[in-house]
């Protein structure tokens, strides 16, 4: 009888391990109404995307106990009745934004905490030593070209979009960009005109607002935006070889270097990820990820041999390793 | 095929011949209404053909065939009842019997679409019909019965029995008596047998039927059915795939009593009586008659007289919705008729000319009106015995095309469940939850409701409906009488996709 089919298909709410232990709630309920691209497409129904968590924990609560009811508020509570306690936060997190963790939880704590995982090894583009590493390196040139499109994912599993929109930004006029209506005349790939006609073939905007893309996928999605891409699986590769592919990528400017990697092996919160590859430093043998999850990382420099561990992690979805994506122009 | 009806209809003029054949009792005609008033012929669009009861009787036959006919100038394969599109008007009086036969003469069905043992984990007692299929897909889609939509008639035995199953190549004879005091208005038959309701409705399986006393309508009034039908217009092999029947893009071709984009003709000041169907499994159509150049008074709603003509500009046409309406030539001209852009939940229908009324000047201007008719009395605060809470929400589900299924109270429409359980002779209310992104036009069989609220917001003339859209993430307050008949009958969504998917409930009035 319950409303909610709470042992569906995962949605990415579950990713933070502290929600592990709780049953995940098929959060494409919720979307459902409430929209994938956080605009709201029925007129009574609120944009909840970044909402207070405190507010959508309470409001929930009220639905499901029938303090809040009547109108379209009966909608509400028939969807939250069902919903444990455990379940309202997970979801109150996941749509909503805490001013109070905010406040008392700067990013450097994330860093500290990370770099302690890490062993320390990791390096952020904001301190000394990462900005210092940038200006010695001799493969730092699609820093300049990249960094400037990298805009934060605009879910929490479209950084493999995010990162293809910096990408192919990066390329300007060598690519035709499509035009927006709310940027015309400006061509400019957005991570939603990412999804044209072929690409909602491989896979929907919701589908991927679901659980992301794999390095098989982007690599189709990318072929059907005007680029020649190439995916190389860790797995199949060795060390030296993904490190090569990474230094020629980085030398020929026709070139950019997607790169796809289980962050939580590299001692960061969260699984796999994608984001581009700015630069390679050679003194430390460290690359630089430029993180399109820019609310959580600013970019970091990570040691080679982490991040080759990262890249052979097996991705649930396609049961392949991970690896890297090169980007051609024709 | 319908051109063939059109220059019938006009070759015998204004004459009162009609071609008729004498079907039992009942006048079966080819004669257009219309006609008498030099309308319906060439260039105007034509009435289907009407049987009408004699002597308190109507008695034929309705058989329905499966042939490839020629609707928007292409081929499209069409399920039609004595091969029209749409079937026939049956028009009877109140206190009148049907006897309709229904002669299945579609072909025998195809092997089912999915055989039950690739879901081995689903019981016997998710198997609807002969075959190994389930209650949230189509399957079987020759299989017919008959119901009688918004017809407040007994749901027992072979009256308005939707539980009835109607095999390929069988005959089955139904027996309807229409209380005397039913209300005056426009009814339609279709088939109603789940899992094949969408598809059957989707090629083109309805009909109209009038209930009126004699000289309802004034004899200087023309008389104007409108059936908006939806037939789905897909190439001639998939137009039994569900993946497309059962989608809301799939390719739909408006027709009107059959015709594609036909013209209507009035005069300027002159008044026709429009009976508006709308005969469809899926998309809504509103309509705006000012943009139709008409001024336009509705007289009832679902078959339910309206307690005084109302003038409108718009209606929205819910898949299931009749609207009689009086409308006037006001504007001269040319003007299209519209389906008006309806935001379909998430999805933005645009606006589609599925006909044009050419409106001529120099008409002579008439008040005429249909006969005043009964509304029925308000339900009262008062009368109310119980109130309940009916949800409406989708779930994924292996079983379902594209594995999504619909559910009414968190289950998919299960022939063992009966908890809405109302005791004969009394009114509850009833508040539809809707807890999906789509509208769903929810429909009761055998009783009419009256809408108090929608979203919560009282609505304040409380219109009678039996099919009314609840909104997206939205809810819909209803009050229902449950009078004169015990028995089992079915509430839905009238989106018959939804309905095959799912999104039905058993009702039992007991005593």
């Amino acid at each position: 009888m319950s409303i909610l089919r709470l042992a569906f298909a995962a949605f990415a709410v579950a990713a933070a391990p502290v929600l592990a232990e709780v049953q995940t709630v098929n959060a494409q309920t919720c979307l459902s109404c409430h929209s994938v691209d956080g605009v709201a497409h029925i007129d009574h129904v609120p944009i909840i995307h970044g909402q207070s968590e405190t507010y959508l924990r309470h409001a929930l609560h009220a639905y499901k106990s029938g303090q809040r009811s009547g109108g379209t508020a009966d909608v509400m509570q028939a969807v939250a009745q069902d919903l444990s306690a455990a379940q309202i936060d997970q979801l109150a997190a996941f749509f909503g934004t805490d001013a109070s963790i905010v406040q008392t939880a700067p990013i450097s704590h994330l860093i500290k905490a990370s770099a302690e995982g890490a062993d320390g090894r990791l390096v952020y583009l904001t301190t000394k030593e990462g900005s210092a590493r940038v200006v010695e390196s001799r493969f730092n040139g699609d820093y300049f070209r990249v960094a400037p499109y990298v805009e934060s994912e605009k879910f929490l599993t479209f950084c493999s979009i995010a990162t293809m929109a910096a990408v192919l930004n990066s390329f300007e006029d060598a690519l035709k960009r499509p035009i927006d209506t709310a940027r015309y005349p400006y061509p400019y790939f957005t991570q939603d005109n990412i999804f044209n006609e072929d690409n909602q073939q491989v896979k929907t905007f919701e589908g991927v607002v679901t659980d992301g893309l794999t390095l098989d996928q982007i690599g189709l999605f990318l072929t059907h935006l005007d680029v020649r891409p190439s995916t190389i699986f860790a797995d199949e590769n060795s060390i030296e070889h993904m490190r090569n592919a990474i230094m020629e990528g980085l030398s020929d400017p026709a070139v950019r270097v997607i790169l796809n990697y289980n962050r939580g092996i590299v001692g960061q919160n969260g699984s796999g990820h994608v984001s581009p590859i700015a630069a390679y430093h050679q003194p430390s043998n460290s690359v630089l990820v430029l993180d399109v999850a820019g609310y959580k990382y600013p970019p970091a420099w990570i040691p080679m041999d982490m991040l080759y561990k990262a890249m052979l992690d097996v991705d649930t979805s396609s049961k392949r390793s991970r690896g890297l994506a090169l980007v051609r122009t024709f | 095929m319908h051109n063939r009806r059109q220059i019938m209809a006009f070759g015998l003029g204004g004459l009162a011949l009609g071609g008729a054949t004498i079907t039992g009792l009942s006048r079966a005609s080819a004669k257009d209404g219309l006609a008498e008033h030099a309308l319906g012929g060439v260039g105007d669009l034509a009435n289907p053909p009407q049987i009408h009861s004699q002597n308190g009787l109507l008695q034929t036959t309705l058989r329905p065939t499966l042939a490839e006919v020629l609707v928007d100038e292409q081929p499209r394969k069409l399920r039609r009842y004595n091969d029209g599109l749409p079937g026939p008007t049956l028009r009877v009086k109140p206190g009148d019997r049907m006897e309709i036969t229904l002669e299945n003469a579609l072909p025998p069905n195809a092997p089912p679409l999915r055989a039950l043992d690739t879901f081995p984990a689903f019981g016997p007692g998710d198997i609807c019909g002969p075959v190994g299929t389930t209650h949230v897909a189509p399957h079987d889609l020759n299989t017919t019965n008959l119901h009688f939509h918004g017809m407040h008639v007994s749901p027992k035995g072979n009256s308005d029995n939707v539980f009835l199953t109607v095999e390929p190549g069988s005959a089955f004879t139904y027996e309807v008596q229409i209380p005397d005091n039913h209300p005056i208005g426009a009814f339609w038959y279709h088939p109603h047998w789940h899992g094949s309701v969408a598809a059957q409705i989707g090629t083109g399986m309805a009909g109209l039927i009038l209930v009126e006393p004699e000289d309802y309508v004034p004899p200087g009034l023309p008389e104007r059915q409108v059936i908006i039908q939806t037939v789905i217009g897909s190439d001639l092999a998939a137009f039994d795939d569900p993946q497309q029947f059962m989608s809301l893009q799939a390719p739909r071709i408006f027709t009107l009593n059959g015709q594609f984009r036909p013209t209507i003709r009035l005069r300027q000041g002159e008044r026709q009586f429009w009976r508006i169907l709308l005969a469809n499994d899926f998309q809504f159509c509103p309509l705006n008659f000012a943009d139709m150049g008409l001024r336009a008074i509705l007289i009832g709603r679902d078959g339910i007289p309206l307690p005084a003509p109302k003038e409108v500009d718009r209606l929205l046409l819910s898949p299931g919705n009749r609207f009689d309406v009086v409308v006037e030539g006001a504007q001269p001209g040319l003007h299209d008729m519209v389906r008006q852009p309806y935001r379909h939940g998430l999805v933005d229908l645009e606006e589609r000319i599925i006909a044009q009324v050419q409106i001529e000047a120099g008409g002579m201007p008439s008040d005429l009106m249909p006969a005043p008719a009964a509304t029925p009395p308000d339900i009262t605060d008062a009368e109310i015995v119980r109130s309940r809470k009916v949800v409406l929400g989708e779930v994924r589900d292996p079983r379902a095309v594209f594995d999504l299924a619909f559910t009414i109270d968190g289950q998919s429409y299960d022939p063992n469940t009966w908890h809405l359980d109302p005791k004969l002779n009394t009114a509850e209310e009833w508040t539809f939850v809707n807890t999906t992104a789509y509208p769903h036009p929810m429909h009761i069989h055998i009783n009419p409701f009256q809408v108090v609220a929608i979203n919560g917001v009282p609505v304040p003339d409380r219109p009678w409906y039996d099919t009314c859209v609840v909104p997206a993430a939205g809810t819909l307050t209803i009050r229902t009488r449950f009078e004169d008949f015990d028995g089992d009958f079915v509430t839905h969504c009238h989106i018959l996709p939804h309905e095959d998917a799912g999104m039905m409930m058993n009702i039992r009035i007991t005593t």
